[in-house]
């Protein structure tokens, strides 16, 4: 094989799609293309390529091409790297909760808001602890929202409020008891070391100790949130990424209309 | 499954453990043996009582959802009965039957109750909160179950709280950190605050009666219950209404680092001050804070105390590395007066 992007080199693996034995698709069925784009502590250079090349190797790849690499810095180098990788993954075996509920849109939620609640829902939403990142929380609240879905604050039928980013646990649940909240929406983005778990936890349990967990809906949201890690914190849900306002909102106004026995 | 040994200090714990209707599993941080602790317990009460099972968090999947790392499985025996979300169903090799659907929802589906027709493995993932646990307690009883065991979800305590559950057992181990004196210190910290002093004082409680969610009782007696809507932090119009004269400071609520500062504020650490809050579940206060609080005058205490039973070490961390059992044990029993007791080893 040459070292251009493409090959004329004859493949001979299956190229029928099982659903027992999935496996990366670059551009042939079952090709196991894969690309991986990285950053190792070293000065840019024929022994950084070398090494990003034997280190994909460790990775159990094969048919290994670095096809860009860029000096980030003096030390840094960034990389990236076409690989075929050998290991299939049973689908049928995959098994994750997801909530099923059909998604209202904004309309839709105002009307059923109006129809089975028949107040404003309060939503006060933060990123907590010492992450910086209000994107999650923006992305969910703002008027203008994200992606073509509006955010919470357009929606009639609810009154948010945003509380920014680095907001103490302790702050965010006050400002919950004094507005009244029914919904507390946590975001959490950088999750480095799992710091992220405890400062949710902590939120959990101060909730509970202040005997406001029966009157909220506790909902977080992150690149990393899934609702078996939600359950595990014990939110009453978990949105990741692909989720947006319209999904948040029609969650926590069924769960509502459900706590009020509608 | 742990081995059964047939030590005095098992049978002492099992007879501390049949003093109890609801025993709480709580642990300092995740991976520190939680559910090897319950795995343990369950054998200790295997054909002594009919004993329920739940869980706030997720326990006896094979994999953990934070660090991917291989988990303990929960081997029940037959008769047990369970409080599950519906997903768990899935993941279980026990036949369950159905004794009742709850209205409890969590994010891996309604809370059923079910008990196990044969021994096996299963997954636990019960109610997440802690007036949720409230209701299946009941359905426990009402299939009389005669101990009911809950098992905690990384480091979450507020279900330890004896308006839940009527005595705990805490966990402790190596995955706190790599520091070993860290994690004497992190356990001592917890043993503090989860047995901090209990105050009896009858004439005093009726005052404190009258005060909803934060107040004062003077040395006059004089009670001012000042209407705020949480302690979690006080205005400074609320602090300055706070006498010079104050011996009980009575929180409804939680008690945070914050609030500490603030009465740091107005009141003097030289004055003999007692501070009183509902159960220790309540205290917030960090480390540096605590020991801040130890150095004042003043003394914390709770309205209703917790009864912990024992704590278990697991000297393994997932990331894998360890400590000698012995050495750990040794020097936890220096400052902790109740068992403490290597589920892993037996001793």
């Amino acid at each position: 094989m040459g070292g251009g992007l493409y090959s004329s080199h004859k493949k001979n693996f299956d190229t029928t799609r099982d659903e027992t034995k999935i496996k990366p698709y670059g551009d042939t069925m079952n090709d196991g293309k894969i690309q991986l784009s990285f950053t190792l502590p070293i000065k840019d250079g024929d022994r950084a390529v070398e090494t990003a090349r034997q280190y994909v190797e460790k990775l159990n790849m094969r048919d290994i091409q670095v096809v860009h690499h860029e000096a980030l810095d003096k030390e840094f180098t960034f990389f990236v790297v076409y690989a075929t990788a050998t290991p299939t993954i049973d689908y049928t075996a995959i098994q994750v909760e997801e909530l099923e509920i059909e998604t209202l849109s904004m309309e839709e939620t105002d009307a059923f808001i109006q129809n089975n609640i028949g107040r404003k829902i309060i939503v006060v939403g933060a990123t907590t602890g010492t992450d910086a990142h209000t994107v999650g929380i923006d992305a969910i609240m703002n008027m203008k929202g994200y992606m073509g879905h509006y955010g919470l604050e357009r929606y009639k039928m609810i009154e948010a409020y945003n509380l920014g980013s680095q907001v103490s646990n302790e702050k965010f649940v006050k400002t919950a008891i004094e507005l009244h909240a029914d919904v507390m929406l946590v975001s959490q983005t950088v999750t480095q070391k799992n710091v992220h778990i405890k400062n949710l936890t902590e939120l959990v349990e101060l909730v509970e100790a202040e005997g406001l967990r029966k009157k909220v809906v506790l909902i977080v949201g992150g690149p990393r949130i899934t609702n078996d890690l939600a359950k595990e914190l014990g939110f009453d849900a978990g949105f990741g990424p692909g989720k947006y306002a319209d999904d948040v909102a029609t969650f926590f106004a069924k769960e509502i209309a459900r706590r009020l026995g509608k | 499954m742990p081995a059964i040994f047939p030590s005095n200090r098992n049978s002492d714990i099992l007879n501390q453990i049949l003093k109890y209707r609801t025993i709480s599993i709580i642990g300092l941080g995740k991976n520190v043996g939680k559910t090897t602790t319950l795995n343990y317990i369950i054998e200790l009460l295997r054909s002594t009582r009919q004993f329920a099972l739940t869980s706030i968090g997720r326990d006896g999947e094979k994999y953990d959802e934070i660090f991917n790392n291989p988990k303990p499985q929960i081997f029940v025996p037959a008769g047990t009965i369970l409080a599950i979300a519906r997903k768990s169903l899935e993941n279980m090799d026990i036949s369950p039957e159905i004794l009742a659907t709850t209205d409890i929802y969590t994010p891996l589906g309604k809370i059923v109750i079910v008990r196990a027709l044969s021994a096996g493995y299963v997954e636990l993932t019960g109610p997440s909160s802690s007036h949720e646990l409230e209701k299946v307690f009941e359905l426990f009883r009402f299939y009389d179950a005669e101990i009911i065991l809950v098992d905690g979800a990384i480091n979450r305590k507020s279900f330890a709280s004896p308006t839940i559950t009527n005595a705990t057992i805490l966990a402790t181990g190596a995955s706190l950190s790599p520091n070993f004196i860290d994690i004497i210190n992190e356990t001592e910290f917890a043993y503090e605050i989860l047995t901090t002093p209990y105050f009896k004082d009858e004439a005093i409680l009726t005052l404190v009666s009258q005060i909803k969610k934060f107040g004062i009782i003077t040395y006059e007696k004089e009670v001012i219950s000042f209407s705020v809507s949480t302690s979690l932090d006080l205005q400074s119009s609320i602090l300055q209404k706070i006498p010079s004269n104050s011996h009980y400071i009575v929180i409804k609520g939680v008690f945070s680092n914050i609030l500490l500062e603030k009465l740091f504020l107005v009141l003097s650490p030289q004055k003999k001050i007692i501070i009183l809050v509902p159960d220790s579940t309540k205290i917030f206060l960090d480390r540096e804070h605590f020991n801040l609080l130890k150095k004042t005058s003043w003394t914390l205490q709770v309205l209703k105390p917790i009864k912990l039973i024992c704590i278990t070490v697991n000297p393994y961390s997932p990331l894998g590395y360890h400590f000698e059992s012995t050495l750990l044990q040794q020097e936890l029993r220096r400052h902790i007066k109740i068992p403490i007791i290597d589920v892993l080893n037996g001793d």
